[in-house]
């Protein structure tokens, strides 16, 4: 049975970031001749749990790549110590189970190929909570927000709303386990970061669709540094003065300067690469604090920042354009 | 009959032997843990992760060498205990604090960095010396510890 201690999780951490595809080796899928080479290339490395190139066809990349994230979802819960915080990490993955399942009731059908193990919820418990429509067993903010979404689903069908709703409980459980377990580390940090983001991203989308500010309010999420009045008097500024509106809290010069270039570029893409690359930084400054949770989160991340940068290389692979990789841990 | 004198010389003895031993205790549990995490993943590092381990375990033997020289001064193992007087033996256990303070600080942070430096062999298992030397620092305070009490120890007129 696995030590609940630091010292033998990071041991086994450093050994498993061993394991991780190398800047070399995505450079050689990258620039491989076809997508069968590039798969060669990628199951010769053991990614995805060995599994041989005969087992799959490039077609079922994405198999792969959701083994392989499988198996270290599964690692880091077998070994941290800390199971409470790393959860929050894994949250991620039973809101998209709990989306996935909720739109395949509406449609009436299955859909387990598109169901991923390794969040914080049994499968099996998510399936018969969705089915019976009973989320008596669900942590409080999940339950009030999907008994929330059964009444509106009664009316009427709208997947944003239900998207928006799983993801406000997703932070508002994330808040509620930080202010119970007092924690004030980088996973606080990087939530509140996270969540001031989005916020502000949920701004310059709703300013673009000429929505009120009424209808951003359901969408802002907890857990951030500024406040949300702030972002929804943000709806009402010019847009020069967006960035400096919002440079509030520890990170806001970050959204803010994310926001100017934005505005100057037009660009969409920057605001999501941008916060990205600023949520990295936060698991960066912790990757050596070796006796704490920094480390296993950081493999955690690491592996999920290489299944995203597999996915746009076999994506450009298959529409053959170029390849620009996202932000990387190391 | 023991005397006071006595006694506080037996109180040095035992810290110097106990503290030391805790410290130890802890940073070789302390490098064991993350041996154990590294080695589950990789059997193969079992023999760089022993030494590591294994660097930390010296402070319980300077805080025992020194109890052995204070018993042994004092007549336990030939056994003829002598009656020391109070300052002969208040200064026996202040001769032994520098190994009992320095083994038991040393040994916990000894243990901290063969840790870090079990995980440094992890990753790149060719820097396992340079892990080995940056723990072996830390062991310098145990012995300059060590050789204070040896000094003070053998100091003490009986």
């Amino acid at each position: 049975m696995p030590q609940a201690s630091y010292e033998y999780a990071v041991g086994r951490v450093s050994v498993l970031f061993t394991k991780m595809l190398d800047a070399s080796q995505i450079r050689r899928i990258s620039e491989a001749a076809s997508e069968a080479e590039a798969l060669a290339l990628l199951l010769e490395t053991g990614y995805g749990g060995n599994l041989s190139a005969g087992q799959i066809n490039t077609q079922e990349i994405d198999y792969v790549i959701r083994a392989q994230l499988q198996i270290s979802r599964q690692k880091i819960w077998e070994l941290t110590p800390a199971p409470e915080l790393t959860s929050l990490f894994l949250l991620q993955v039973d809101v998209h189970n709990i989306k996935t399942l909720l739109k395949a009731r509406l449609l009436g059908v299955d859909a387990p190929d598109v169901l991923i193990e390794g969040g914080i919820f049994p499968l099996d418990f998510l399936h018969d909570a969705i089915t019976n429509k009973y989320y008596g067993d669900m942590p409080s903010a999940f339950r009030v927000a999907m008994d929330k979404i059964e009444v509106e689903l009664q009316h009427n069908v709208d997947p944003l709303r239900f998207s928006a709703e799983l993801d406000g409980a997703m932070f508002k459980h994330i808040k509620t386990v930080l202010d119970e377990k007092h924690d004030n580390s980088f996973v606080r940090e990087y939530f509140g970061l996270m969540a001031d983001f989005q916020n502000a991203r949920s701004v310059v989308r709703s300013r673009l669709l000429h929505w009120e500010a009424d209808k951003l309010k359901p969408l802002l999420l907890e857990c951030g540094d500024i406040e949300h009045s702030l972002f929804l008097e943000a709806m009402e500024t010019p847009f020069e003065q967006l960035g400096a509106k919002l440079n509030h809290g520890k990170h806001g010069k970050v959204i803010s300067q994310t926001i100017e270039e934005y505005v100057s570029t037009k660009d969409p893409s920057v605001l999501k690469r941008k916060m990205e690359t600023a949520l990295m930084n936060v698991l960066r400054g912790v990757k050596w604090d070796t006796f704490t949770l920094g480390p296993i989160i950081g493999y955690l991340m690491a592996r999920e920042a290489e299944a995203k940068a597999l996915r746009v290389i076999f994506g450009a692979k298959r529409g053959g354009f170029e390849a620009e990789l996202p932000e990387l841990y190391a | 009959m023991l005397t006071l004198g006595t006694a506080l010389a037996f109180a040095g003895a035992a810290i110097a032997a106990a503290f030391a031993g805790v410290g130890s205790a802890i940073g070789v549990g302390i490098a064991g843990q993350a041996g154990s995490g590294v080695i589950s993943e990789d059997p193969d590092k079992f023999g760089n992760v022993l030494v590591l381990q294994a660097l930390p375990g010296t402070q319980g033997i300077y805080g025992l060498l020194i109890a052995f020289i204070i018993v042994l001064n004092i007549g336990v193992i030939d056994g003829n205990i002598k009656e020391l007087s109070t300052y002969q033996g208040l200064s026996l256990l202040f001769a032994a604090l520098p190994i009992a303070i320095g083994g038991l600080m040393s040994g916990i942070y000894q243990g901290k960095v063969a840790a870090s430096a079990i995980y440094l062999s992890a990753k790149r298992p060719e820097e396992t010396g340079k892990g080995i030397i940056l723990t072996a620092m830390v062991e310098t305070y145990a012995v300059l510890a060590l050789l204070i009490s040896f000094i003070m120890v053998n100091g003490v007129k009986l």
